[in-house]
């Protein structure tokens, strides 16, 4: 595998004509826009099958854009990584978490911290893991602290109760995995968000609607809370563990397995969950956060309309 | 203070009236005492406890397992523990007990947790094993143990605890 280094990235893109580069706006400035993407080598989604995770979530995260055009040297990098469920196929891959870090670290982030900490057990299922320790060892956790917001434009969640880690990163990365989940179908990167927040912030998201009483009683309402949710703050960078996932008793399992085999980069979470929903055999507006959150103008989920690159280890 | 006459039915059915508000308002209802629960998830030999056993009861159970909850807690579900364990070699595998209001919660809870594929095992009323994860209830308890993988000793391990926990949980 070919690996793009940033000189000849830029004398790629500088020889094909597309556009004057001037660093990492300059890629962000080519995000939803598919020729100029293609012209330039990347894409808004990149899904990369393979077993090697960390191989595969390094060549995502390139074919966005590489690290360098979501993390800068001496950023503050706040981690939002679903792992809080110990079942197999429910919480992200170590493996892929720890790319992430070090990818971070390797474009010199000065922190890099956990939003939501990862569950007691959760590194001692992964070599790399073991093999990573000591650079593991300084990444931080939750502070605990969280602060009271209003959310402008919402519909449902007028306010809510949110990590105040999430306002002190200069970068957000959002690392989900795409399963089912019993209520809503598909849980991906927008229902990831529901790990910033308390107990009795996520309870509204539950119980505080009008329909049936239930958990899961008002999809409709659940649904809306989590585009609403979203609007906090936008992830600069989505990463989503599609290897081994639930296809039943989501979020927390077990279930039945189906093994996709990829890592996938986007560049936005609505465009992230309308691929990898359809990876579990549904329909981007059959899961009722991703039109709602397409409302607010999160991102696209039209699939068509965005540069989406396969690509095989 | 008056002497109570049991003779006088006026303090009998008051005295009754009292006992009864005092029942339903939980004061002979033990508080949950977990240990006994607990006591169910010591580990298979030749393996470690990864994670003491952590108990849960009621809409605590939310907390525990988020939306995993709402199976039990909509059906009927009084408490529940968690634990993990190791092996030398690195598997992990992972118990839950949830003890419902009934045996037939139990029953129902099972029936909706195992998919249609799997193999029978022979553990309490039923039990299917699932390429990871094994599920079986016996009474009013309900029992997954699931480990991160297909391998031998991690398949081996499940339906070596699956058996220590089927002996200690009582007989219906």
């Amino acid at each position: 595998m070919k690996k793009l280094s940033r000189r000849s990235f830029l004398k790629k893109t500088a020889a094909a004509g597309a556009v004057t580069l001037a660093g990492e706006k300059a890629i962000r400035s080519l995000w939803g826009r598919p020729a100029l993407l293609q012209a330039a080598g990347l894409s808004d989604i990149a899904a990369v099958k393979g077993r090697d995770y960390s191989a595969g979530t390094r060549l995502a995260v390139e074919k966005v854009g590489g690290i360098q055009a979501f993390v800068r040297a001496g950023d503050r990098v706040g981690l939002l990584v679903n792992s809080p469920f110990k079942n197999f196929g429910a919480s992200v891959n170590p493996d892929i978490t720890v790319a992430v870090i070090k990818l971070c670290a390797e474009a010199g982030a000065r922190e890099i911290r956990y939003l939501k900490d990862p569950h007691k057990g959760y590194w001692g299922r992964s070599d790399a893991a073991a093999k990573h320790s000591e650079e593991l060892k300084l990444v931080k956790y939750e502070s605990g602290n969280r602060r009271e917001i209003e959310i402008a434009g919402a519909v449902k969640l007028k306010d809510a109760k949110v990590t105040e880690d999430l306002f002190d990163c200069d970068t957000f990365i959002n690392v989900s995995i795409a399963k089912h989940h019993k209520g809503v179908h598909f849980s991906g990167s927008l229902k990831n968000m529901m790990g910033l927040c308390p107990f009795s912030t996520n309870s509204y998201f539950h119980f505080g609607g009008e329909l049936e009483f239930g958990f899961y009683g008002d999809v409709d309402h659940l649904s809306q809370c989590i585009a609403d949710l979203n609007l906090v703050r936008k992830p600069d960078l989505c990463i989503a563990d599609a290897t081994v996932v639930i296809t039943e008793n989501g979020p927390y399992g077990p279930g039945s397995l189906f093994k996709p085999q990829r890592v996938v980069a986007a560049t936005n979470a609505v465009s992230m969950d309308a691929y990898c929903c359809r990876l579990l055999g549904h329909q981007p507006v059959d899961i009722l956060a991703i039109p709602k959150a397409a409302k607010h103008n999160l991102g696209s989920m039209d699939l068509d309309q965005l540069r989406i690159s396969e690509v095989e280890l | 203070m008056p002497k109570f006459d049991v003779t006088r039915p006026r303090q009998t059915i008051t005295a009754g009236l009292i006992l009864v508000m005092v029942i339903s308002q939980g004061v002979f209802i033990p508080a949950w005492a977990g240990e006994d629960l607990l006591s169910l998830a010591d580990p298979p030999a030749g393996w470690t406890v990864a994670e003491p056993p952590r108990g849960a009861q009621g809409h605590e159970l939310f907390t525990v397992i988020n939306g995993g909850a709402e199976l039990y807690v909509r059906l009927g579900f009084a408490r529940a523990v968690f634990a993990s364990y190791q092996n030398p070699a690195g598997k992990s595998i992972n118990l839950e007990i949830y003890q419902m209001n009934s045996p037939k919660l139990a029953q129902e809870v099972y029936t909706r947790k195992v998919g249609d594929k799997g193999q029978p095992a022979d553990f309490g009323a039923a039990a299917l094993f699932e390429d990871y994860y094994l599920n079986f209830y016996k009474g009013p308890y309900q029992v997954t143990i699931s480990g991160y993988d297909t391998d031998k000793q991690t398949v081996e391990g499940i339906f070596t605890l699956a058996g220590l926990v089927d002996r200690r949980l009582p007989n219906p």
